[in-house]
């Protein structure tokens, strides 16, 4: 784990990176062998797809405040997967930790900073501060 | 079918008509029976916020952002929306405003700023450090309201370390000082297919990521959506930004973009790919959380007009669709308007710049109606009493109140055009068969 500390106009950052090495290779084959799964059953919905019609919903308003009584199928699905995935970085400001997303092309957002990406986490931190902090 | 059209907020009155309905839904309980359950606005807000799903390993695996259903999730809930704002304010006709945002910083030929900024919606926030950020004026304002008014506009569904207020920071984002500007949307409108793979944010090329507005990647600022987010900063910057009203006039815009790219494109597929992106972004998937129950998919929405809605730059009327009185078309150009006037129940056509009357239906003094274009090509206004046949063909009426008298023309449908003539085509455009003024 490698951690990186700064201060930012007065403000604390504090970054832990795992290092990366065999554990997330091994992770990364195994999701590749799962592809084909996912790939097939994806096929059968999409055949299913073409061959029907749009279906066209009468009423959009109910469906919003139903949305609290859901579980949803896909992140049950994930939480199935949770133990096996490799940990990603984990940042602080102020001692606050910040939920990091790491983007597909390699750069960071974070769920209080979520329509901009970052190169490093560092500049994440940064911005993070500069965004919605005052002057520490 | 009602088809209900999406206005530029700009438009007199069409924010004001927004803002009132917002505030009730912010009032109204999720359960009328249950006392503690959060408020209709804030289902909305938890709604947008449920999308993310950070893995261990950093990974969003988001059902709404980063991949194609970003468009159609969100058009459906807008769609959710805007039936909500025309149940609570009684207007089955409300359409939600959209904010042109790529004309505010435009010099001419742009005559129409769309800054939604004002006393209605509030302006920038506060630069006092103890409040940084704070709206201070308007409706939404912390403070316009005292504690228990169930308008009052508390964030009770906050990311970590957001603050229980509206907060807005216009420009203070050092990656977007500047909106959007027309050739950024021209570029994301112009860009094919859809999608690309891997049908996600590192996506080079396609439609979706530019309008997303992850192309180019970082170090470059962020584009397009993603841009007018950190341009209104504060409470826009985080996954729970639908907690300002102006998020809903951003994303009708956004949606707009959509309807305008397809138009644009009509030999491209409308939603990209059928496989290959990841669950709840291919075209037959559920877009959760609209997966369990309501098994909705971007198949269900792709043509909006399906959908019950147009935008205000649509200048025509299909098969099946209707205007109702105080509804209206424009000519692309936005130089000339028919109007189905609500107290003369008059169709007027018009050339705006002289209010001169180009053509009328001379229908003064008749009773309540709605202009309805028939499937067999006749363009009639009915008694508003008349029932619709819910997709099962054309209304029936011996006496309607006026008709073009054109049946015979199955899939026939009504254009306004750039020279100022109403004007019935044939399917496929490719002959007319009426016109006014003749």
């Amino acid at each position: 784990m490698a951690r990186v500390q700064e201060s930012h106009k007065g403000h604390d950052i504090v970054i832990e990176e795992p290092t990366v090495g065999g554990e997330r290779r091994v992770l990364e084959e195994e999701a590749q062998e799962e592809e084909p799964r996912l790939s097939q059953e994806r096929r059968v919905l999409e055949e299913e797809a073409q061959e029907e019609e749009p279906r066209l919903p009468q009423e959009f308003r109910l469906f919003i405040p139903a949305v609290g009584g859901e579980r949803r199928v896909l992140e049950e699905e994930a939480q199935e997967e949770e133990p096996r995935l490799a940990q990603g970085p984990r940042l602080f400001i102020d001692e606050q930790p910040i939920k990091v997303i790491r983007n597909s092309d390699g750069t960071y957002s974070s769920e209080g900073v979520f329509y901009t990406s970052y190169p490093t986490l560092l500049d994440l931190a940064r911005a993070s501060i500069d965004i919605h902090l005052p002057e520490g | 079918m009602k088809v209900v059209m999406r206005p530029n907020q700009n438009a007199p009155g069409n924010l004001y008509r927004f803002v009132e309905p917002v505030l009730n839904l912010k009032a109204a309980k999720s359960n009328s029976s249950d006392p503690n359950s959060p408020n209709l606005y804030d289902e909305f807000v938890a709604a947008h916020l449920r999308t993310e799903h950070i893995q261990p390993d950093g990974r969003d695996l988001n059902d709404a952002h980063r991949g194609p259903a970003f468009f159609p999730w969100h058009r459906v809930f807008l769609k959710a929306f805007e039936e909500w704002l025309q149940f609570v304010s009684g207007n089955p006709l409300l359409g939600l405003p959209y904010w042109d945002w790529s004309v505010d910083q435009s010099p001419a030929p742009y005559p129409q700023p769309s800054w939604p900024f004002n006393s209605s919606l509030g302006g920038d926030g506060s630069s006092d450090p103890h409040v940084l950020g704070k709206v201070m004026d308007g409706e939404f304002a912390y403070d316009a309201r005292k504690d228990g008014d169930p308008k009052k506009w508390v964030l009770n569904v906050r990311t970590l370390g957001e603050a229980p207020y509206l907060r807005r920071r216009l420009r203070n984002d050092p990656d977007a000082p500047t909106l959007p500007t027309p050739a950024d949307v021209q570029a994301a409108l112009s860009a094919t297919p859809y999608d690309v793979a891997p049908f996600d944010d590192s996506s080079t090329s396609g439609f979706r990521n530019m309008a997303e507005g992850w192309i180019p990647k970082a170090p470059a600022p962020p584009h397009t959506h993603n841009r007018v987010h950190a341009y209104v900063g504060g409470s826009m910057e985080p996954m729970t930004s639908p907690n300002d009203p102006v998020f809903f006039l951003h994303h009708c815009f956004v949606d707009k973009l959509w309807a305008d790219w397809q138009a644009r494109h009509p030999d491209q597929a409308r939603y990209l790919p059928t496989q290959g992106a990841r669950p709840g972004h291919n075209l037959g998937d559920y877009m959760p959380p609209w997966n369990a129950q309501q098994k909705i998919r971007p198949l269900d929405v792709l043509d909006h007009r399906k959908l019950g809605y147009r935008y205000d730059t649509e200048y025509y009327l299909l098969p099946g669709e209707e205007l109702y009185q105080g509804q209206w078309i424009w000519s692309a150009d936005k130089k000339y308007s028919l109007l189905y006037g609500d107290r003369e129940r008059v169709l007027w056509l018009e050339r705006i710049s002289d209010r001169a009357t180009l053509w009328q239906s001379d229908t003064t003094n008749q009773p309540p109606g709605r202009l309805f274009m028939r499937e067999d090509g006749n363009l009639v206004i009915y008694h508003i009493d008349v029932p619709y046949p819910h997709g099962k063909g054309d209304p029936y009426e011996p006496n309607p109140i006026w008709e073009s008298k054109t049946s015979g023309h199955p899939g026939g449908y009504l254009v306004l055009n750039n020279q100022g003539y109403l004007v019935l085509y044939e399917r496929g455009g490719a002959s007319y068969y009426w016109y006014r003024p003749s």
